[in-house]
């Protein structure tokens, strides 16, 4: 069984709308920036968690 | 193999956290950097919808994509960019390369979508037990 990965704890309200680079393990938030590119510079490291902090609300795709 | 629901920063109706089924995926950038995004498993989507931002990363030229329209994650149809992107979850250590929309949207990192990765792999979700779980199709 894979576990739930625990980047959670991590994420935050300010982190909406932002990119975000994480250590491997979810263990520490390394950068926040307005862009992929400019988080992945900020860390400088070879190998980094991203994502993009979606806002705090439910997702279903839409159907008409 | 089998994947226990992650949570989210969502409630549900009851307060509860909303935990979703995502991957963790391995991606190797043009520079030959290794990153990390998360996947959301979407039945409900036909394609894999991805962050435009990603293209930049794996070298894509997104002025020499063929355009195509989508909808269901903005208002309207949305402008998205065809072209590929290998889906390889950490824990199956095995790359999938699938047709993939690029988009420019705050609603989208990576959507996992039924063409490529459903033809694949066979997908059982059982939300009712926490955990979904993923299998070599034996098409």
């Amino acid at each position: 069984m894979v576990e739930r990965l625990g980047y959670t704890k991590l994420l935050k309200k300010s982190h909406e709308n932002k990119w975000v680079a994480l250590s491997l393990g979810y263990e520490k938030l390394l950068a926040v920036g307005e862009t992929l590119s400019e988080v992945l510079k900020k860390t400088g490291k070879e190998e980094v968690v991203v994502m993009q902090g979606m806002p705090n609300t439910g997702y279903a795709p839409t159907m008409r | 193999m089998k994947f226990r629901y992650t949570n989210t920063l969502t409630s549900d109706t009851k307060g509860r956290l909303l935990k979703r089924p995502v991957l963790k995926l391995e991606l190797t950038t043009v520079g030959d950097r290794k990153i990390y995004p998360v996947g959301l498993v979407d039945s409900g989507a036909d394609l894999t919808l991805v962050n435009i931002q990603y293209a930049k990363e794996l070298g894509l030229d997104v002025a020499k994509l063929k355009e195509k329209s989508m909808r269901g994650i903005g208002e309207g149809t949305v402008t998205t960019f065809l072209a590929t992107f290998p889906i390889k979850p950490v824990e199956l250590g095995e790359e999938v390369i699938v047709p993939a929309c690029y988009v420019d949207s705050r609603n989208v990192d990576v959507l996992i979508g039924q063409e490529g990765f459903f033809d694949a792999y066979k997908i059982k979700f059982e939300k009712d037990h926490d955990t979904f779980e993923i299998t070599r199709s034996k098409k």
